[in-house]
């Protein structure tokens, strides 16, 4: 609590001059009477003058005079002190997932730093996590407020940022190699496929990759650099999977690509099943746009379902598309809060894959209605399940960006991206991500003690009550004033 | 009858007072008269044998005074009276210990006095004022003319309430020493210790007057609720109560039964009892005396 003027509080010495007046103006007073001979009778007398009792009247004039002097000095309640709140980013990006000489991932070392930093924050301080990727990173941490904003990720920034602590956690002695680029063709009758493979490493490697039931080839691939070959595929429709043989690189998941020549198929349910036909020609239109050639199936073949109930599938993957409609029905509860990751705002360039819970922009942070949810669907498949009702704008209003790009990543989750030749293309990493990040920094931990808050404290004025109690302890004093006398 | 002057002391006795005073005498009359319808009044001619009026018998009264007539025809017992007894000795005694000052007890009591005197003094008879204090009856003043009534205020107002009256002892003295038919007041709070049977021993003499119980039915009250030192006059003992209108009711119960015993034994020696508070007006008690004091 703290006092606009505490000056006034010197009223408070009027409480034992009123306490003194009542004494006075209390005790006994002596009356002269003809004779004690009728009280001789009341033995109790005595005991009740003796006895100490709550004296209401003296009660009440120390309350309200008490109230009055505190309310003359300007108290203000805080409920809540002056706080930081330290904005931590942290790198998701797949090369957080490279695992380092010690075993352990750089993902695991960024979040012990983390932990580290909560653990020096004040009770009042706030520690807002999120997550990023790429460039992304140090314009996530300076968006919003914040009185210090920390970038965790495996590698320093390419540029100075004096108003981000940045902390690395990569590996200087890790080394990687991956398939940077992939795609397959027909030509000539022959299916091949090319591919290119970058050493992540200080020293020059010989490296073999192998297509399945194809070619193979060993490429010697400079330090740093870049090396590629095109190899032999099987013929026909089914998918080429290209393997890069490194099973001491830090990376596992840039290893392997998987090359689709079918099309998308799209199981797209009918109004019978609860999908509107307006939200149906949307999705349609919208696929003409993010999947060209994609082709509609039966809901068993589909690899993306549109209000369709999901199915096993070799892949693991399983999209669902509910409208909103069939899906409120449809959506199964979680089956652990506890497994759900926090939810994130729905953005433009939303990885849907990597996204438990996603909230449309125009629904809230807060609201408790989810419009991704991922769960495990049968067989084990990875089930993603997209509540969306575009006309309604959610996740996003049809007519805008935000909604193409969601169903365009929804595709590449699904099916994979496109690639040169007509075939999809799964697995293959962002060029940057094979590339490791190696550098160390250890977090400033006084950083967030020498920040000023940014959060200022939740004051809440008293006087208005203050002076309330001591007009109400008042009144009832001088209410109390005429029943005093004896009848 | 005439006072002249403010009197000895104005505190007690003021002018309005003095004026009751002088009308005392026509009070009385008046009121005689209508008590005694179709009776001559007490002036003119006829000796000490004009009949007066008829009055209640009251235990004492000689047997040889019953108008047997009135008893035979009404069936109810009186007296007659004669112009003669009106003529009696009025004996005037002041409670003069310290529990009768407190409260304005003092103006009451004195006030009180000197109207018995004045109605002692306009039937012509002769008035004696006394004090009781400390077990005694102390004569102070006499007179026999309404000429003497100043003197006699001025006797009554020297008197300051002061030590005990010692009524248990005083009374006896007194009751032995009034003349037989003698109209006796006392003056007094009874607040002794005294059996109230003293009184009983003036029975049969044919004693006429009253007891003026002062305080009676109040009692003394404090101010305010809360705590009070309570002093007692006589003792100077000090009691600390915390004073409530429970108590006080319970202490009014107890003063009333205090003073029960005491009007019984007044009417028994042929004494009207009139309690009077001291705030009480004046002209209540002249009243009450000119109707129930023959």
């Amino acid at each position: 609590m703290a006092f606009a003027w505490p000056l006034a509080l010197v009223g408070l010495a009027a409480l034992p001059v009123v306490w003194w007046l009542h004494r006075r103006l209390t005790r006994a007073v002596p009356v002269v009477v003809p004779s004690l001979r009728f009280l001789e009778a009341e033995p109790d007398a005595d005991r009740d003058a003796r006895a100490r009792r709550v004296d209401l009247d003296l009660l009440l004039a120390l309350v309200g005079v008490a109230a009055a002097a505190f309310a003359a000095a300007g108290p203000v309640l805080r409920t809540q002190d002056a706080g930081r709140t330290v904005r931590v980013v942290v790198d998701d990006g797949p090369a957080m997932a490279a695992r380092g000489t010690d075993g352990t991932t750089a993902a695991a070392r960024a979040e012990a730093a983390v932990d580290r930093l909560r653990a020096t924050l004040a009770p009042h301080d706030v520690l807002a996590r999120v997550a990023a990727t790429g460039d992304d990173l140090v314009a996530a941490a300076r968006r919003g407020g914040a009185a210090v904003r920390v970038v965790v990720s495996d590698r320093l920034p390419a540029s100075a940022v004096p108003d981000v602590e940045t902390v690395a956690v990569g590996d200087p002695a890790a080394r990687n190699a991956g398939i940077v680029a992939a795609s397959a063709a027909v030509e000539g009758g022959t299916r091949r496929a090319f591919v290119a493979v970058r050493n992540d490493a200080s020293v020059a490697r010989a490296l073999r990759v192998r297509v399945a039931g194809g070619g193979s080839a060993t490429l010697d691939v400079p330090a740093g650099g870049v090396a590629s070959a095109t190899l032999a595929a099987p013929p026909g429709d089914a998918s080429v999977v290209v393997t890069l043989d490194d099973p001491d690189g830090a990376l596992a998941g840039d290893d392997e690509v998987r090359l689709s020549p079918a099309p998308l198929r799209v199981a797209v349910a009918g109004p019978e099943a609860g999908l509107p036909s307006a939200h149906a020609d949307l999705v349609r239109r919208t696929l003409d746009v993010v999947a060209p050639g994609w082709e509609a199936a039966s809901a068993v073949r589909a690899t993306l379902r549109v209000g369709v109930r999901p199915v096993a599938l070799a892949d693991g993957v399983d999209l669902v598309l509910h409208p909103i409609a069939a899906g409120g029905a449809s959506v199964r509860a979680p089956a652990s809060a506890a497994r759900e990751r926090p939810p994130v705002a729905y953005a433009a360039d939303l990885d849907v894959a990597s996204t438990d819970l996603v909230y449309a922009r125009d629904v809230g942070a807060a609201s408790p209605w989810p419009v991704v949810r991922t769960s495990t669907g049968p067989a084990g498949a990875h089930v993603v399940e997209v509540l969306f009702d575009p006309l309604a704008g959610t996740p996003a209003p049809a007519d805008t960006a935000a909604w193409p790009i969601l169903l365009e990543n929804v595709v590449t989750a699904a099916a994979g991206a496109p690639a040169p030749g007509g075939h999809r293309v799964q697995g293959l990493l962002p060029p940057d991500a094979s590339r490791l990040g190696r550098d160390r920094r250890d977090l400033d931990l006084g950083a967030s003690a020498r920040a000023a808050p940014d959060r200022p404290p939740v004051e809440r004025p008293l006087r208005a009550p203050l002076l309330a109690l001591a007009v109400a302890s008042w009144g009832a004093l001088w209410g109390r004033g005429a029943r005093r006398r004896v009848a | 009858m005439t006072v002249r002057g403010p009197g000895p002391d104005a505190t007690l006795f003021p002018p309005g007072f003095l004026r009751l005073l002088a009308s005392v005498p026509a009070l009385v009359r008046r009121v005689h008269v209508g008590a005694a319808a179709g009776v001559h009044a007490a002036r003119g001619t006829g000796g000490p044998f004009l009949f007066r009026g008829h009055r209640a018998y009251r235990p004492g009264d000689d047997l040889r005074r019953v108008d047997w007539a009135v008893l035979a025809r009404h069936d109810r017992v009186v007296v007659r009276e004669h112009d003669a007894e009106r003529e009696v000795r009025t004996e005037v005694w002041l409670d003069g210990s310290a529990s009768v000052g407190p409260e304005g007890g003092r103006v009451a009591a004195a006030r009180a006095a000197a109207l018995a005197c004045a109605v002692g003094l306009c039937g012509g008879g002769r008035v004696r004022f006394g004090v009781l204090r400390d077990g005694a009856a102390t004569l102070r003043r006499e007179g026999d003319d309404p000429a003497d009534l100043p003197g006699l205020l001025e006797a009554i107002a020297a008197e300051a309430p002061a030590h005990r009256a010692g009524l248990a002892s005083a009374l006896p003295a007194l009751c032995a020493r009034a003349p037989s038919r003698a109209r006796l007041f006392l003056v007094t709070d009874l607040l002794t210790d005294a059996d109230p049977s003293v009184l009983a021993r003036a029975a049969g003499r044919g004693l006429g007057g009253a007891v003026l119980h002062l305080r009676d039915p109040d009692t003394w009250s404090p101010p305010s609720e809360g705590l009070v030192e309570a002093v007692d006059a006589e003792t100077g003992v000090r009691r600390v109560v915390r004073w409530t209108p429970a108590r006080a009711e319970r202490v009014a119960r107890r003063a009333a039964a205090h003073a029960l015993p005491w009007a019984h034994a007044a009417r028994a020696a042929g004494l009207a009892f009139l309690p009077f508070a001291p705030a009480s007006p004046p002209e209540d008690l002249l009243a009450r005396i000119a109707l129930e004091v023959p």
